[in-house]
This record gives C-alpha cells, sequence and structure tokens, in this order.
C-alpha cells in the first residue's frame, strides 16, 4: 500500500515538472474569455507561430471565465497572458500586472483609449479591442412598420413599439434572463447621471453623500426597463442572450439591446439581414451609444516567460498582421492609431458615431468592484416583480455601501 | 497462552490490514476536504476579493453582516429550506410508492426501473440545460400547438412558478436514486414475516405500515438523510436551469455563495457564508440520524 502511494505521489511530482519545463521552453499560455471569437483568436496564434516559432496555447471559456481564472491565480498556475476587464479590474488584478508604462509598443495605442487601463499614472493593461453597444433594429423590421424617424427620446421608443405592434412584429427581445443584459441596457441610459463626471459621481456614492438609489437616472432606468418589458413579449424573463440572437436574426423581434459582439453570432443564423444602431434614450434628452474598450490583456508581473508574452504584445501592436488582425478578420474597431476601419454594420456605425461625439463610456466600471450581477440581480426582481420600485432604489444602494466596504 | 498470543497477533493484523485501507481515503479527505474547509474558516474572519495578495482581518465583522444586513443571504436561507422540504418529501414519498408498486407483480417492471432510473446517470449540468431548453423552448411550441394555458404560463420566467419549476426537476432527476434503495430495502424483508401477519388477518396497508415499514426503516433514514444534504447543498442543477432567477427567486445558499465568491468578489465574506451553511447542514444531519437510528429495527 505504501509502495503503491508512494508511486502514486512520485508520478503526480513527475508531471507537474514535466509540464513546466514544457512551458518554459516552448509555449506562451494565455486565457480568453470572449469564445465567440475562438476562431479569429486561433488564425491569429497560428500566424504568430508561422512568423516566430512561438507557440501560443490558450484557453477559452465563458461563463466560468472570472471562477478559473481565479482558481489559477491561486493555484499559482497563472497564465502568462489573461483578459480582464478594464478600470476597476485595473485594482483587482494588480499585484499580478505587469506595468507597461516604457514598453514602446504602447505609443501606438491612441491615447484616449488608454485611460481605461491606467491606475496612479501607470499603464497596467493593453485595450485590444473597442466594442460598443446599444439598441441594434432590423432596418427591414422598422421599413415594414412604417417607422421613418429613428426613435431617440422614451415616448418615440413607444411609438416605434405600437406602430412595430400594430404590423404584427414584437418590438423586443428582452435578454432578461441573463443577468448582464438588463443593465448593460440601462448603462448608455443612466450616462447623463452627475452630467458624465463619473469620478465625482462614484466618490459621493463612497462617501455616502449621494444614495445610488436616489439618481434621478435610475428612475428613468426603470422606466425603460418597463417600456421593454411591456413589448417584449409573453415570457420576457425567459429571454437569454441566444434567444435574444436568434429572435432577432428569425425576424421575430425587431429589436435587443446587445453590442458589436452579437453580429458574428446574428450573420451566422441571417447572413444578409439589415441591421443598425438605435441611440439609447436619456433623461437629458440626447441619445447615445455606448464605446469603450474593456477587454484588456494583461501580461503576468512574474511570469518566466514575460519577454516572450511583450513580444506578442509588440507583434500584434506594429506587424502587418497583428495590426490588421482586429479590423480584418475579427471585424471591430482596432483601439491603435490610423487602424483600417472594419467593414461590419455596426462597426461603421459605432465610428460614425464616435466621429459624431454622440457616445458614452461603460462608466460603470468606473465604481467599485464586484457589482455587476448585483446590479443585474436587482434589476431582475423589478423586471419579474418580486421587487417595488422603492425596493429596487434600496437595493442599488445597498450594494453600492457594501462593495464600497469590501474593498 | 499460546491462544492468546494467536488472538494477539491476529489483532495486530487486523489493525494493519485496517491502517492499509483507511490510510489513503485519511490522506485524500484530509488533503481534498479537511484543509480546504479550515482555509475558509480562516478566510471567514477576513477581508480578501479572492485575488489579491493581501488580506485583512475583520473579526466577526462578516457573521455580523449575514445576519444582520443581507436581504439576499436571508432569501436564499428561505428558499432553500423550502426547496429542501419540499423535494425530500416528494421525493421520498413518490419513491416509496413506487419502489412498492414495482416490487408487487407488474408489467414491464425491468422497463420502469432503467425508465426511472436513467435521469440520475445524466450530469446535473446537463439536466439543467435541457430542462432549461423544454421550458423555453417545447413549452412555447407547444403553446402555439394547443393553446393551452399551462403551456403558456412563464415556468421559468414568473419567480414562483420558477421555484416550482426548479423543485419539479430536482425530484425528476433524483427519483430513480432513491427508488433503487427502496427497492433493495423491500427486498430484503423476510417473506415469512409478512406471511404470518397476513394469515392473522392484516390487510396490505396494514402489512405496509406495521411491517414493511418499520423493517426498512434503515433505508428510509439512509434516503432522508442523503435527500437532506443533497437538497441544502444543491448547486448545479439550479445554476444550469435558471441560473438563480429570474432576479433571486430560485438561488439556494450555495449559489449565493458563489455568486458572493467568485462574481462579487468577496472571498472572505462568500467564506463566511459557507461556514454557516456547513453548521447548518450537519445540526441538521446530526438530529435526522439520531431520530432514525432510534427507529431502526434488527432484522
Amino acid at each position: 500500500m505504501a509502495a503503491l502511494l508512494c508511486t502514486a505521489a512520485a508520478g503526480m511530482l513527475f508531471a507537474a515538472g514535466a509540464k513546466k519545463t514544457a512551458k518554459g521552453q516552448t509555449a506562451l499560455s494565455i486565457m480568453l474569455n470572449s469564445p465567440e471569437l475562438t476562431d479569429y483568436y486561433k488564425q491569429c496564434f497560428a500566424q504568430y507561430e508561422k512568423e516566430t516559432g512561438v507557440k501560443i496555447t490558450a484557453d477559452i471559456l465563458q461563463n466560468d471565465y472570472q471562477t478559473v481564472l481565479k482558481t489559477r491565480i491561486n493555484s499559482g498556475d497563472i497564465p502568462d497572458i489573461f483578459i480582464t476587464s478594464a478600470y476597476n479590474d485595473n485594482k483587482v488584478y494588480k499585484d499580478y500586472s505587469y506595468n507597461l508604462d516604457k514598453e514602446p509598443f504602447m505609443k501606438n495605442v491612441q491615447p484616449a483609449i488608454l485611460s481605461s487601463v491606467m491606475l496612479d499614472g501607470h499603464v497596467t493593461g493593453y485595450p485590444f479591442v473597442v466594442q460598443s453597444h446599444s439598441f441594434i433594429y432590423n432596418k427591414t423590421l422598422f421599413k415594414k412598420a412604417g417607422i421613418t424617424k429613428l426613435p431617440q427620446t422614451l415616448a418615440e421608443y413607444e411609438d416605434a413599439c405600437k406602430k412595430l405592434t400594430a404590423a404584427g412584429i414584437q418590438p423586443f427581445s428582452t435578454g432578461f434572463a441573463e443577468w448582464w443584459v438588463l443593465p448593460q441596457t440601462t448603462y448608455p441610459s443612466m450616462s447623463d447621471a452627475y452630467n458624465g463626471d463619473y469620478d465625482k459621481l462614484f466618490s459621493d456614492v463612497e462617501s455616502g453623500k449621494l444614495k445610488f438609489g436616489d439618481l434621478p437616472q435610475v428612475d428613468f432606468a426603470l422606466d425603460l426597463i418597463d417600456l421593454i418589458k411591456k413589448y417584449g413579449g409573453t415570457k420576457p424573463m425567459e429571454s437569454t442572450f441566444d434567444i435574444q440572437v436568434s429572435d432577432f436574426a428569425n425576424g421575430k423581434a425587431a429589436i435587443i439591446h446587445q453590442g458589436s459582439w452579437a453580429e458574428a453570432s446574428i450573420r451566422a443564423i441571417s447572413p444578409n439581414i439589415d441591421l443598425g444602431y438605435l441611440k439609447a434614450p436619456r433623461k437629458d434628452g440626447k441619445s447615445v451609444i455606448a464605446v469603450e474598450s474593456n477587454l484588456t490583456f494583461r501580461v503576468y508581473k512574474d511570469s518566466r516567460n514575460r519577454t516572450a508574452a511583450l513580444a506578442f504584445l509588440n507583434w500584434l501592436s506594429t506587424s502587418a498582421y497583428g495590426k490588421s488582425w482586429i479590423p480584418s478578420v475579427i471585424k471591430q474597431i482596432s483601439p491603435l492609431k490610423g487602424a483600417a476601419a472594419p467593414d461590419t454594420q455596426l462597426a461603421k456605425e459605432t465610428a460614425q458615431a464616435q466621429t459624431d461625439k454622440i457616445t458614452c463610456p461603460w462608466w460603470i466600471f468606473k465604481g467599485p468592484d464586484g457589482i455587476e450581477q448585483q446590479f443585474g440581480t436587482a434589476f431582475q426582481n423589478y423586471a419579474a416583480g418580486t421587487a417595488s420600485r422603492q425596493e429596487t432604489k434600496t437595493a442599488l444602494t445597498r450594494l453600492f455601501v457594501d462593495a464600497y466596504d469590501a474593498e | 497462552m499460546a491462544f492468546t498470543d494467536q488472538n494477539k497477533r491476529r489483532n495486530t493484523k487486523e489493525l494493519k490490514e485496517f491502517v492499509g485501507y483507511v490510510f489513503p481515503a485519511i490522506v485524500f479527505i484530509t488533503t481534498f476536504v479537511s484543509v480546504p474547509f479550515l482555509m475558509c474558516v480562516y478566510n471567514s474572519f477576513r477581508k480578501w476579493n479572492g485575488i489579491s495578495k493581501s488580506t485583512k482581518f475583520i473579526g466577526l465583522k462578516n457573521y455580523y453582516k449575514l445576519f444582520t444586513n443581507d436581504p439576499t443571504f436571508l432569501h436564499s436561507l428561505g428558499f432553500t429550506f423550502l426547496y429542501a422540504v419540499c423535494v425530500v418529501v416528494f421525493i421520498n414519498v413518490l419513491a416509496l410508492f413506487l419502489a412498492v408498486l414495482l416490487e408487487s407483480n407488474i408489467k414491464g417492471k425491468g422497463f420502469f426501473r432503467a425508465a426511472f432510473y436513467i435521469p440520475n446517470i445524466i450530469s446535473l449540468v446537463v439536466i439543467g440545460f435541457i430542462w432549461k431548453f423544454i421550458c423555453i423552448r417545447v413549452f412555447d411550441q407547444l403553446a402555439v400547438l394547443t393553446n393551452d394555458p399551462f403551456w403558456q404560463k412563464s415556468w421559468l420566467g414568473d419567480p414562483r412558478l420558477a421555484v416550482v419549476t426548479t423543485i419539479f426537476v430536482s425530484v425528476w432527476q433524483g427519483l430513480g436514486f432513491y427508488l433503487i434503495i427502496y427497492i433493495a430495502g423491500l427486498q430484503s424483508v423476510p417473506g415469512d414475516i409478512i406471511e404470518a401477519a397476513r394469515i392473522d388477518g392484516a390487510g396490505s396497508v396494514r402489512r405496509f405500515f406495521s411491517i414493511t415499514l418499520p423493517m426498512i426503516m434503515a433505508s428510509v433514514s439512509f434516503c432522508v438523510f442523503y435527500s437532506v444534504a443533497n437538497s441544502m447543498k444543491m448547486f448545479e442543477l439550479i445554476f444550469s436551469l435558471s441560473g438563480g432567477g429570474p432576479g433571486i427567486a430560485t438561488t439556494p445558499i450555495a449559489l449565493d455563495i458563489y455568486n458572493t465568491a467568485f462574481n462579487s468578489n468577496n472571498f472572505g465574506y462568500g467564506s463566511a457564508k459557507s461556514v454557516i451553511l456547513f453548521i447548518i447542514v450537519s445540526t441538521i444531519s446530526v438530529i435526522q440520524v439520531r431520530f432514525f437510528k432510534s427507529r431502526e429495527i434488527e432484522a
């Protein structure tokens, strides 16, 4: 028995040792979310291996990304490069992120976008793709319902919904079953809070001067949720991301709140669909599209492959393929200076919105860490009818107090 | 003298064997259960986001907050108890009833046993996704076909109906396992006692409650114990079926712990919640085992 155990233990040790040497010699390990980009990631890594001989092994995950990344960090099995969000994740992962201040390739990134990865004057990560989200609408169905002027205010949205319903088209597929869709739907519509001075907003929330639930924009967001629920079909709380995509692509619903990442999935079902962004309504009467570079590559500070990891990011920012990867392969907007514009409808409309200066940042990420899901469930409770308007406001206030308390 | 020597030798041999068999289990349980549990208790007194290298001792603050200032936790506690009571009652009553039925002389016994057991060998996560698909997609089509209001209801989207759905799917999934245990128990009831009772004039209901049930008390206590512990800890089925939603309507404690630790990045607080879950489950288990042990009959 003892002998058996010894063999087993030796086996384990040997396996661990072998893995390390294999890693040290050849491969760069990288951990990624956004599995809808899997094929594009693979193309990019294959090209990199072809050009430089360095192999990249990638783990691509969706729902459990955070969990697995945390577990790996705590067990010491830390990937050389990993993706996180920008803003508050700069602080969360600061013990593990290598500062890219002095890396020459960072000069290729648009300075305006760099602000999302700055912490105490240091560049903590590499913003790699600009994404946008707002209401996506089906242009053909809008025409069919006789809507000539695109809605911009809450009242105009309701008018459009009435016209769509009259034409026998379900206006919204809600996405309310997904905890991240519901708050995402409200962020652009709440972006006029404190007239866009989010630093002041969150410092007031942190000091207790402002109860988050008392923001007038919260009321506006709840009105918006009421509207979407009213026109969101018979089972608004069962609509997941997949259902949003398939309802929209099959022409069952005319509007969904989603982002630039959804276009590929929609086109996989319906290649020639004619779609575009509606600007999200706001209390101040302006309407906007949320545009931000949120996905951030971080280089693990103590990685033995750090030089190789930096070389990869350098290649991504300076080589011919690297520079064209985001605009022409992924077909989204690149954060690099002078990058080509991608050829997809949503990306084009995003670029246009940037020129017209009708965008808002993903301001919620400037707040405390770990609030997004609670934000989502608070709104879900409201939409499902288990929490009243006042209870929802109290819940929102509480979650910010708790989150700052936990920091 | 020689006799005792032999006895002693046999005892040492038995001891060696015992240690040999138990040692690996002890090593693995210590490594994968005890040590993580102690780390969890340690973390429950600290403030830690699960990632940062530094943690801070904050005493009993996490525990204090749990009971005074966390409506989500209290709601999940309430849901867990409701869920556990319903699942335990339905699953045991149904399984015992079906076991008695399948032990009597009906046609297609083998088929039914297999049919009831199959959901049990499918992964809980897969079961969750299958029923999610059925509730959302299939019910939708049935509603169109039949125009029956039953299918038009939002079985996963309405906060109350979602609770019913999670309980139903859990019972459906777990039934087969308990059914097998009860069938095994029924088969071990000696036929002569039942025959004697029949000769004394006891009817089938009387025979069941006065003879069969007391004789299979060991199976009952195991099944109740196992189903209570399992439903108090339920995570993966609900995670993939309803995601705890809509909102927090079907969030059990285990899922709330996961959300707190991994999504809200509050590892210390999540650890405190799981220590509480441990205390609840172990208390219930101890009480229950004592209660049923006193009612078991040695056959």
